[in-house]
């Protein structure tokens, strides 16, 4: 650098510092427009940022979009009946989802952005591999985050603001076991086909307390989530002639290659559904049939109510696919939140964490019965959504001998 | 393949020589130091500037920047691999078992992570970077999707799909600011060392590999050395990173370390372009801040990756950074620093006269080099087949005979890029028949390439100095040196340029040269590794006549000064006839006579084998 | 009888690969380029087939050609328009591929139902005796994957187009010179590739639920297959498609499912370090 040109050297400073600017404009664009905007003031009305953080890319993106479907059904819901009211001030909900990728590090950064950058106070994240990236997150700026986390690390005193609008797995499991032994008392052993990753492998844990309970031993087989061939894996299944199968908590694109599969090659016990089944589609999918004996908890709950009923058509409406049973869990969940906040009369989210167990509504998957919040005894506090397992058999019948869904226990 | 008509007198067509680079520029070449410093200035200002968000995504953008700019050695070379990502996650691995489950200090546990990856490296790149071609890239693969599988099921270590948390901050930090600045300085640091490596000579044995792995060989790099290194050094920073990562992001689980992930770092790279260091910085500052101001998410954004590589490869082969800074030095005069400006030191004033630097082992007419029994077939053709000669110190030997006549063979057989099924081959005295090309090459035996007789994409004195630094007498030890400072290697460059009067080309990158400046060019490559005994195949092809007087002048220059034995392969006889002392004619790869150039050229035998053979 | 059950199941899933492998292979040989593509070819096949069928009503039996033909074609014009400049780098066209696969199969995440969805066959029933079972899908899809390759074979093997292409994967020089055109014959092979691609899909389609991630599996499969049956060997690639079938199959029974993938990498890398070249392939 023997002879330099300062005005060049100036020009181009300058040029870098614009780019830079931009970058950083670019970046932060997002929180000018749109944060802390649950904070209005005077006598208008007011917004109430609710922020999903899910997979919308990606081999779980199908689970993405049911989760926003189901959010934007319930707000739309709740805005349609003037929104919430707190201080005498009317606020509507609005959804802001993020990629999360079902990927830890994409959720810590998204987690940043609806926390830190755009202020959001409510946040619900879905994947049990990608809580741990946002939940330190969310605990540290005391913000309410609703998981779908199995493992119960993740609830209870060290994470008060962190809730499960889902139903525990293990405890379905537990009331379709109960029925089973109760009408197969002969029964010792079933098969337990569990999908390859967060879900399944958290999940089996779980599981052992209710097969002991039951007096039932099991055979533990993990199962690639896209798997669609599945004779290796079944024919290694069936080598132990086990009296049922567990499909857990199976997509529903797997657990029908299971039972179709399954009965080919000359299965004839029940299949064991202890998280989301749909008797509608599935038997669409399924030669006639096949689901004949098969239990599931809690069974048809969203065709058992009429708010169930209403989810089930916005959500055809909305996105011209079958509904995903499960989502409506988060529909609920979104209707307690705002009960939460009317009851609370605060938009703080420790007011309303506290709230959020004093509240219950009649969601989508209680089956004509409320939702809420509970399980203080297995948590220590009121974090993780209390619903009945009511078992349901398919009995032999129906049209085209398809089969027909009966509710069986009260659960 | 040179369909080249060998018929004399064929007139140099080939391109103009490029245009000299304009005189450096010196307002240029400051904002090549003023924009670096501005760049950094700014983000050292960023923490007060933006909130934690814009931290966390500059902070990820270092990450990706830091891994493309230690990825790219490889790709320099040639060599792609999709495990990037996974050295990465074993390094995230390492340090979050270390430190969560043993508590081992941060520091080295971040030492253990650079190297288990440095292990893992070597041991994928070992057998699979001996062969050239897709396995390389196939063994990488197939190995990142044994460990994912491997973390993903094997929890009692790993976690399995629930991964490891609490991993704490390193010590001393205790904010994302800090944070920021420690992931900063780390990926100045990579980008510092890739920078200052890329100009040594192990740097440009990269580049020539990349160019032109025969030779490279030729010269004396040692092919499976220089890559493995390029791998493990690569590695070490990938497990260090990703050491760092699982500290900051304080949670890893096997879903972060998806086969996308080095995906990503090689679309940095190739965005980027891998000439130089700071390419794939560019690349990944692209990739990652782009769909993020944009508020692009998901697929959207991934397809923005996709377009972007693809239309970088379809309009900017070498990448957006590479393309870029060549236009602006092009258009505006050098803006970075050519190898001829920094070594300008060492350019010998006057023309010195070369001196050989070591001296002959055998005297004149000694037998320098003994080929016996030479034998080798190719599936069922017996290529070369039981040939023997010898050739004298100081002495210029013609091999001649028609096309497939396994002269070429012969060339490959003795210095080393084939192996003999039988025969004996010795250099003054020590066997060379199994050694590897860039053994043969510190013995004193230098070939040339019919066809890829430079590195292209290297400039005049870079070609040169690169073959004088890889035949450097202790290579080890001058391997890191930056190639401005290697002044043997440059003062043995620079007569050889002289010699063969390319020295005010120096700056000229090889591939826009006219192609008689090409095949000279290739000749000082050869000459620059200071042999005893050159073999060169087919220098004259293709060149003018004026071309080859030049070229026969130099050859004579060569023998005179330097006593070195030559070997030539030609079929313009007039070459051989003015040259060579002895001939040596083959057929069907079997010996057919030997004799001066007029007992050989004038035989019926060879006359008939040669209008046989179909061409001249 | 389980060993019958594996290895009959080895045979269904080698099928499906073979499809996809041998086209995998046919493009490197020619175009050396590592065509990472073929998964989002197969994800195509399998989701053009359900649109013809449930979309379209045409049955699945016309469905199924008028579906591969289309990703045939799909082919020809990727080949034309951006693979074609990339033909013999191996670094640059495996890359962009790469980027190719991203982009559509992105493009279908935006495009497509997010939900799985399915489609029927005429092929409904099952054949079973002494325990051992085999759908009569399966068995349809291995009987077309071998007439498909035996239909290959013949091609490749009697007529001028083939030799054509046969002559081009030893050497492009050399097949200059005999006055083949790398330009034309270049897309035809993209093309059978793709076509075969999307054939597998298309056969595959209903014993599956489909979601854009439909191809990840069978690309990574077919990977490991033109390992081991060595980059452009035909028979090779089909001995070598059979064997993981079976070894995948056995690994699932035998031990556990998501060990299946992993052993069938593990093997690869071993195949490539002891005899890089291919276990069954000859140069």
């Amino acid at each position: 650098m023997r002879k330099t040109a300062p005005r060049l050297v100036a020009i181009v400073s300058v040029f870098a510092a614009v780019i830079t600017a931009a970058l950083l404009a670019g970046c932060g664009s997002s929180s000018s427009s749109s944060g802390s905007s649950s904070t209005a003031s005077g006598g208008e009305d007011g917004t109430i940022d609710y922020g999903l953080l899910t997979a919308l890319s990606g081999s779980t993106a199908s689970w993405g979009t049911a989760e926003k479907a189901s959010d934007q059904i319930a707000i739309d819901e709740i805005n349609k009946r003037g929104g919430v009211e707190v201080d005498g001030k009317k606020y509507k909900f609005a959804l802001k989802t993020y990629d999360n990728g079902y990927d830890p590090t994409k959720t810590a950064t998204v987690g940043r952005q609806a926390i830190e950058q755009d202020g959001i106070q409510f946040v619900e994240n879905l994947g049990g591999g990608t809580v741990a990236a946002v939940q330190p997150i969310a605990e540290r700026a005391g913000v309410l985050l609703f998981c779908s986390c199995s493992g119960s690390e993740f609830l209870g005193e060290d994470h008060p603001n962190t809730f499960r609008p889902y139903y525990d797995d293990a405890q379905s499991l537990a009331s379709i076991l109960q029925y089973f032994k109760q009408k197969n008392p002969s029964a010792t052993h079933i098969a337990q086909i569990y999908t390859d990753d967060d879900v399944g492998h958290e999940t089996i844990p779980l599981t052992e307390k209710p097969l002991e309970e039951a007096g039932l031993t099991s055979s533990v087989t993990y199962v690639p989530r896209d798997a669609t061939e599945l004779y290796p894996v079944l024919t290694k299944v069936l080598q132990d002639n086990p009296e049922a199968i567990d499909v857990g908590a199976s997509p529903e694109g797997l657990y029908d290659g299971m039972v179709k599969q399954a009965r080919e090659l000359g299965f004839k016990g029940p299949f064991m559904f202890p998280d989301a089944f749909d008797f509608s589609s599935a038997s669409k999918a399924l030669p006639a049939g096949d689901l004949v004996g098969s239990l599931s908890a809690p069974c048809n709950l969203t065709a058992g109510s009429a708010t169930g009923k209403k989810w089930a058509k916005a959500y055809e409406d909305m996105t011209g696919e079958e509904p995903q049973w499960w989502s409506a869990q988060s529909h609920d969940n979104v209707l307690l939140l705002a009960e939460a906040i009317e009851k609370a009369q605060s938009l703080e989210p420790d007011a309303v964490a506290e709230a959020m167990s004093e509240v219950s509504v009649e969601g989508a998957t209680s089956g004509g019965g409320t939702v809420k919040y509970g399980g203080e005894e297995a948590f220590g506090l009121p974090r993780a959504f209390e619903v009945p397992y009511p078992v349901c058999e398919i009995t032999p019948g129906g049209p085209g001998g398809r089969g027909v869904q009966k509710q069986v226990t009260k659960g | 393949m040179p369909d080249v008509a060998i018929g004399e007198g064929r007139e140099a067509t080939a391109a103009p020589a490029r245009a000299p680079r304009p005189g450096p520029s010196p307002a240029l070449r400051a904002t090549s130091v003023v924009l670096p410093l501005a760049l950094l200035g700014t983000l050292l200002a960023l923490p007060q500037l933006a909130g934690p968000f814009v931290l966390h995504i500059f902070i990820l953008t270092f990450f990706t920047a830091a891994l493309g700019v230690s990825y790219r050695p490889l790709l320099v070379a040639g060599q792609v691999s999709i495990v990037h990502g996974t050295l990465y996650a074993i390094g995230a691995y390492v340090l979050g078992i270390l430190a969560v489950k043993h508590g081992v200090a941060f520091v080295p546990a971040v030492i253990a992570a650079g190297l288990i990856a440095v292990v893992a490296s070597i041991l994928i790149g070992l057998p699979s970077l001996r062969t050239a071609g897709a396995y390389f890239f196939l063994v990488t693969f197939a190995f990142s999707v044994v460990v994912l599988s491997l973390i993903e099921n094997f929890p009692s270590l790993t976690g399995g799909f629930s991964g490891i948390s609490g991993i704490p901050y390193p010590p001393g930090i205790s904010n994302e600011t800090d944070f920021f600045y420690l992931v900063l300085a780390a990926a100045a640091v990579v980008l510092g060392v890739f920078v200052v490596l890329d100009r040594s000579r192990w740097g440009l044995e990269l580049r020539g590999l990349g160019g032109s792995p025969e030779l490279a060989e030729s010269v004396g790099v040692w092919r499976l050395a220089t890559l493995l290194a390029a791998f493990a050094v690569g590695a070490f920073f990938a497990g260090m990173l990703g050491a760092f990562y699982a500290s900051y992001i304080g949670f890893i689980a096997p879903q972060s370390f998806e086969l996308w992930l080095s995906v990503s770092i090689l679309t940095a790279a190739i965005v980027g372009g891998a000439r130089y260091a700071w390419g794939p910085a560019v690349g990944a500052a692209l990739i990652t801040l782009v769909p993020e101001t944009m508020q692009w998410q998901g697929a959207v954004s991934a397809i923005f990756g996709g377009v972007l590589v693809i239309a970088t490869l379809m309009l900017f082969r070498r990448g957006i950074a590479t393309e870029a800074t060549d236009w602006i030095g092009a258009r505006f005069g050098g803006w970075t620093r050519t190898l001829g400006e920094r070594a300008a030191a060492s350019r010998p004033a006057a023309p010195a006269v070369p001196h050989p630097e070591e001296p002959l082992d055998a005297g004149p007419g000694e037998v320098l080099l003994a080929v016996e029994g030479l034998d080798k077939s190719f599936g069922g053709v017996h290529a070369v087949d039981g040939v023997s000669f010898e050739v004298r110190s100081r002495e210029v030997l013609g091999l001649i005979g028609p096309n497939g006549s396994g002269k070429t063979t012969t060339f490959n057989l003795i210095s080393g890029f084939a192996r003999a099924d039988a025969g004996r081959v010795e250099l003054a005295g020590a066997s060379i028949a199994r050694a590897l090309p860039h053994r043969i090459v510190r013995h004193g035996l230098a070939r040339s390439f019919q066809a890829s007789a430079t590195f292209e994409e290297l400039t005049v004195l870079e070609n040169v100095a690169l073959a004088a630094a890889a035949r450097g007498r202790n290579p080890v030890t001058r391997l890191l040196l930056p190639l401005a400072r290697n002044r043997a290697a440059l003062r043995t460059a620079w007569e050889v340029l002289e010699l063969v009067g390319l020295a005010d080309r120096a700056d000229l990158e090889a591939g826009g040269l006219p192609y008689g400046e090409k095949k000279i060019l290739g000749l000082a490559i050869a000459l620059a590794t200071r042999p005893r005994l050159l073999c060169l195949d087919e220098p004259a092809t293709g060149m003018s006549d004026a071309e080859i007087a030049e070229l026969i002048k130099v050859l004579r220059t060569i023998r005179a000064r330097h006593e070195i034995a030559l070997v030539i392969i030609e079929h313009r006889l007039a070459v051989i006839r003015e040259l060579c002392d002895r001939v040596v004619a083959l057929r069907s790869g079997a010996l057919l006579m030997e004799g001066t150039p007029e007992e050989v050229l004038s035989h019926p035998e060879v006359i008939e084998a040669y209008l046989g053979g179909g061409d001249g | 009888m389980t060993l019958v059950q594996v290895l009959i199941n080895g045979v269904v899933l080698g099928s499906t690969f073979a499809l996809m492998a041998v086209g995998l292979t046919l493009i490197f040989g020619i175009l050396r380029v590592i065509n990472f593509t073929h998964g989002v070819l197969f994800m195509l096949g399998a989701y053009a087939t359900w649109f013809l069928e449930t979309r379209a009503g045409i049955p699945y039996l016309v469905s199924v050609p008028l579906a591969a033909l289309a990703v045939g074609a799909f082919g020809v014009a990727l080949e034309l328009l951006v693979l074609r400049r990339f033909r013999g780098m191996l670094v640059e066209g495996a890359v962009v591929a790469l980027a190719l696969a991203v982009v559509i199969q992105n493009a279908a995440v935006l495009v497509l139902p997010s939900t799985p969805q399915t489609l029927t066959t005429p092929f409904d029933s099952t054949i079973s005796s002494h325990g051992v079972v085999l759908s009569s899908q399966r068995a349809f899809i291995v009987v077309a994957a071998f007439a498909l390759l035996t239909a290959l074979a013949l091609f490749i093997s009697r007529t001028r187009l083939g030799r054509a292409v046969r002559a081009l994967e030893q050497n492009v020089y050399a097949a200059r010179l005999q006055g083949v055109d790398p330009d034309r014959v270049a897309p035809l092979v993209f093309g059978i590739g793709a076509t075969l691609a999307g054939l597998a899909g298309a056969l595959i389609a209903p014993l599956q639920a489909l979601l854009p991630g439909a191809g990840d599996q069978p690309l990574l499969a077919s990977f490991v297959v033109v390992v081991l049956g060595g980059m452009g060997s035909v028979g090779g690639t089909l001995v070598a498609a059979l064997t993981i079938g079976i070894v995948q199959s056995g690994t699932t029974t035998y031990w556990t499912a998501p060990a299946a993938v992993a052993t069938s990498f593990v093997l690869a890398i071993v195949v490539l370090v002891v005899r890089p070249q291919g276990f069954f392939g000859n140069a």
